[in-house]
Parts: structure tokens; sequence; C-alpha cells
């Protein structure tokens, strides 16, 4: 823990002049909140704004642009806490209502843009729309003949774009479930938030790196925060692989969900880095869960194995002392490759803007206390 | 109403946001204002000069920076204008905000939007800075309206010498005796809270305020 405390900016690669972001900019229209956006992203960027500005909106776009099949928008649903059973009752409307929430005013007529700019792999683009597609009949009876009462919708198409082509989604419904195909590419990115934290993704996440001889990072990422972990392995708990862990003064190792929910959270965002390298992870709330204490030296552990796996932090957060922690750890060396995006929003009518702030302001902004949330 | 204590910094509400490089300049303004009936600012203490590059560099940083027309900077001469100017300008600039090329005018620069800065040095006569401090300013309101103390501060500062320090050092000797003199109970009772009307030791509706206060109230209708 020690060690870890002391980390230089050089301990954790600012050094390494080479600034690698896996998305340098979006640009957005008529995506749930906003109207018409764009701005850019550093390596470290930190995203900040009252409740209701578009903060996990604004990652969520990035999720949608970073995917290849529809399927990801209803996770993004469940995760807004809609149910996993969407029921159709058979009208063009009850379709719609299931996308209506991602179009800006609920407007459907009008497309969805989204870009996003990679320096590596190029620009990626999505467009969502009703627009182009063949259109589908609902209802469909058991016979899969059409019902005397159907009528007619145009589905919902998500297409995306990059510099090697384009695959085009719709997201039709076939015996009263929707099918959707997908395309095989996307971008590495994964979403880390309190719904999409679970045990068995972790689970999941720390056998991959565990076959490729990396599980040893992992450990040692925890026990740089957490110096009782003398241990960890995936056993299995009622007949489910579970992370368990073994704590220093315990006979037997516990399974890890009964610890710190700040230890799950950090752990989520430790094998997320790790398994998305060369490219990003988001986290919405990152301090949620977290002793604040603990937040400095979790921040520079985090910052360090972004920089060691090459891999970008987009993360939102309401907490003062988050922001305290980043200003520290992102100092005069480090701060070249930070920013702080604030959403502001005028009044409740209007849509929000972005504010991009470099992190040398940002620095100096803090060490003068001013709130900059 | 006192000024706000230091501590997180607020969203910047007003249009135009005036910054005492030092406590004493941000409670001078800040009480001048409320005395006079001048609106329009929001002021803050830097909290001193050390504090000056962090809060001038960070101030873009905050919500409500977008809506501001002007920042002005209040700062003591500290017996040389020309230098006292240059450091505050040299920290605007490293700042990326538009910088004035003289004290008591406008800097804007095109490229930078529609923000201007403006350094207010103090003493001075309304037209220019004058050599001295905060306290050379303040000293005529303080010595005639605690004028039974004066003939006392006299034979002190003969005996002290006091005419023998620069300008500067001189007048914040005087005041502080002065202060001490008609504040025993905090001898060192610090000038933003002296200048309290609450206190009853600095007025304010001294004339020899009248150029600050003119300055302030026009201020916003030249740019």
């Amino acid at each position: 823990m020690a060690l870890l405390e002391n980390l230089s900016a050089d301990d954790i690669g600012a050094s390494v002049e080479r600034d690698y972001v896996m998305i340098s900019s979006i640009q957005m229209r008529n995506f749930r909140c906003f109207e018409n956006i764009e701005t850019k992203f550093k390596r470290f960027t930190f995203i900040v704004g009252k409740s209701g500005t578009g903060k996990t909106a604004l990652l969520e776009a990035l999720f949608l642009a970073s995917g290849g099949n529809p399927e990801i928008y209803f996770r993004l649903r469940r995760w807004r806490g809609f149910s996993e059973n969407i029921e159709l009752t058979g009208t063009r409307d009850s379709y719609e209502s299931v996308f209506r929430d991602l179009f800006y005013n609920f407007n459907q007529q009008a497309g969805i843009y989204i870009r996003t700019e990679d320096p590596d792999r190029g620009f990626r683009k999505l467009e969502i729309s009703y627009e182009g597609g063949a259109t589908l009949d609902l209802p469909l009876n058991a016979t899969g003949t059409q019902a005397e009462d159907s009528f007619t919708v145009t589905p919902i198409t998500f297409k995306w774009e990059t510099p090697k082509g384009f695959k085009s989604a719709k997201v039709e419904v076939v015996e009263n479930r929707f099918r959707m195909v997908g395309t095989k590419e996307v971008s590495p990115m994964v979403f880390v938030s309190p719904q999409t934290q679970n045990a068995r993704q972790n689970a999941v996440k720390y056998s991959e790196l565990s076959r490729k001889n990396d599980a040893d990072r992992v450990l040692e990422a925890l026990q740089g925060v957490f110096p009782d972990v003398e241990g960890m392995a995936l056993e299995f708990s009622s007949g489910e692989p579970m992370l368990h862990v073994a704590l220093r003064g315990l006979q037997e190792k516990l399974p890890l969900v009964l610890l710190s929910g700040g230890m799950n959270k950090y752990l989520s965002i430790i094998l997320a880095i790790l398994t998305a390298r060369r490219g990003a992870v988001i986290v919405d709330e990152i301090e949620n869960a977290f002793y604040y204490e603990n937040l400095p030296l979790i921040l520079r552990t985090i910052v360090k194995l972004c920089r060691e796996t090459e891999t970008q932090l987009i993360a939102t957060t309401h907490s003062y002392e988050f922001l305290q922690s980043v200003a520290d750890v992102m100092d005069e060396k480090l701060e070249d490759q930070s920013a702080l995006l604030r959403l502001e929003q005028g009044n409740p009518s209007e849509p929000p803007q972005i504010r991009y702030i470099p992190g040398s302001s940002y620095r100096s902004a803090i060490a003068s206390t001013f709130e900059v949330r | 109403m006192p000024l706000p204590p230091r501590g997180l910094q607020a969203d910047i509400r007003e249009d135009f946001l005036l910054l005492g490089e030092g406590s004493g300049d941000a409670a001078l303004v800040h009480y001048l204002c409320e005395t006079r009936n001048i609106t329009g600012y929001q002021i803050e203490d830097v909290g001193g000069n050390s504090k000056f590059k962090d809060y001038i560099g960070g101030v873009a940083s905050r919500p409500g920076f977008h809506r501001l027309r002007g920042i002005i900077i209040v700062a003591d001469c500290d017996n040389g204008a020309v230098s006292a100017f240059d450091s505050i300008r040299k920290q605007i600039k490293k700042a990326s905000l538009p910088y004035p090329e003289n004290p008591f005018e406008w800097g804007r620069r095109p490229n930078l939007g529609t923000l201007a800065t403006y350094v207010l040095l103090i003493p001075f006569n309304g037209n220019q800075a004058l050599s001295g401090a905060l306290e050379t300013l303040l000293l005529p309101s303080a010595m005639q309206h605690l004028s039974q103390y004066v003939s006392c501060l006299e034979i002190w500062a003969t005996c002290a010498n006091i005419s023998s320090l620069d300008a500067s050092h001189r007048d914040k000797s005087r005041l502080r005796a002065l202060l001490t003199a008609a504040h025993p109970e905090d001898p060192n009772l610090g000038l933003q809270y002296a200048l309290s009307p609450t206190k009853n030791l600095i007025p304010l509706d001294h004339s020899c305020f009248d150029p600050l206060a003119d300055l302030l109230r026009s201020l916003p209708s030249t740019l």
C-alpha cells in the first residue's frame, strides 16, 4: 500500500509522452437530451454537471456508437431500470414507445446521429432512424400469417459506419419477440455503472485474464488498495463460479460479493481496464461505494493501469473529493492528458451545453477551491 | 452583509467578476459597493498574491464563466504601479485570458471571445495609480474619523521615524497604529474586518473613496 501511495507521476507512466486515446471527440444530434453537441476527450476525461444534464446519456452515446448490434440498446434500457420484459400491445405506438426516449424531445422523425473519432481506427458513426427500412406487419398470429387487425410499421434501424464500410441492423418483431442481427466488429469499450456490475461478469473477465496468465495483475491492483487481501481465485459457490478472496486472518476464502461494495466496484473497474486494452472504459458515478480516504490511491492505481494497458478512461462524478484526487494525481506531467467536461443547462426547456475544461485550468480551479461541478 | 468567507467558491452569477488580490482589497470594494449601492459585481477575495496564479488560471473552469463580460482585478500598487501591473498581466496572459496593455483600460482579444479584463490599481486619484498601498487610500478616512488619536499618532510617527519609510510601509504603519488605538480589544484586527461598517473605524462615505466609487459605477458601461 505504501508503495502505491508514493507513486510519482513518473511511476504511473507520465514520462511516456504518447497520449493514447481511443475516442478523441464526439459529435451527436437528436440523442436523448442532446439536440446538437460536440466535444473533445482526453485520455482521462471526467464528466460533471447537475443531475439531469445528460452525463449518463453522454456515456450511453459513446457505448452505443462503439457497438455493432441494437441489442446493446436493450442493455442500456435495463441499466436505466426498465423491465427486461417488453410487451407490445399490437400498435405502432407500442413498438415505437420502446425507442422514443432515445430521441431528443421524443421526436422520432428526426434521426439520431452519433460520430466518434478514433485516431488509430478512424471514425465510427451510428445513425438510428425509421427511414428507409422495409415495413413490418404487426401483430403476427401463431401461424405466422398476417392477422386481420394488423398494421404496418417501419422497423427502427441502427446503422454503424466505419472506414471499413457500414452495417445496418433492424429491430424486427418475430413471434412477438424482438429479433436483431448484429455486426461482428465492435470497439473495445466497457461500460461500468452500478447497474452493470455483477459477480458473473467479474468472474468471466477474471477467467479471461487468468487464461492469459494475467490474473496476477488483478491481485496486485487489489492488494494495492486493500492490503488485507492475500489471494484470489475462482471457486464454485452454489454451483456457480464466483470470485473468492483470501483475507489475512481468515481460514477460508470468502465470496467477493460478501465483501465491501467499494472492493467490488474497484475490481469491476480494474477488470474492465485489463480486458479493454487499447480501448476505453467508461464509468458512471466512479466515486460511488469508495471510502473518501481511498480515492487518491484508487485513482492512482487506475491511472497506472490505464497507462500500462493503453486504455482510455471516461468517467462521470458528483464528488468534489474525487475531483480533488484527480487534481492531485493528474499533476504537471499528466495534466495535458486530462480534461473536465461539464454539462450545463440554462433552464429545463433548453438542451444542455457541454464545456470542455483543460487539465491545467481544472487543476488551478481545484487549487483555488472553485466549485467546478 | 459581511464578505462571504473563503470556501468553495460558488458559480459565477454576475456579468462582472471583481477579484481583490488580497482580502483587504476585496473587502474595500465589497463594502464600498454595499455602502454606495453599486451593483453588478461578483466580488471575491483571491487570498493573496501567491494564490493569484491559480485563481486566474482556474476561473474558466467555473460554472457560469461563459456568461462573464469582464474580470476586474483590484491590486495594490505597492510603490510600483508598473511592476504591479506587469506581474498581474503576466498571470492573466498565462491563463489564456485577454489582457490589457495598461492599467485602467479593458483588455480584449477578438479571438478570445467577448470577455475582457481590467486591472485597477490602488491607490489612484481617478486618473492614474499613485504610489502606496491599500492603506494609503484608507488613511484619510480613518484619520478624519479617529481624529482623537491623530496627535498621538504624529508624535509616535516622529519618534519611530516613520517618514523615512516608503509610502506603502509608512501608510501601513500609520493605519495599523490608528486601528490599534481605536480597537484595543483586538489590536491585530485585519483590514478586511476593520472595513466593515459595523466596526465604525473607516467610514466609506468619505470623499477619498469617491474616485473609486465613481469608477466602479461607470466601469460596466465602458465595455
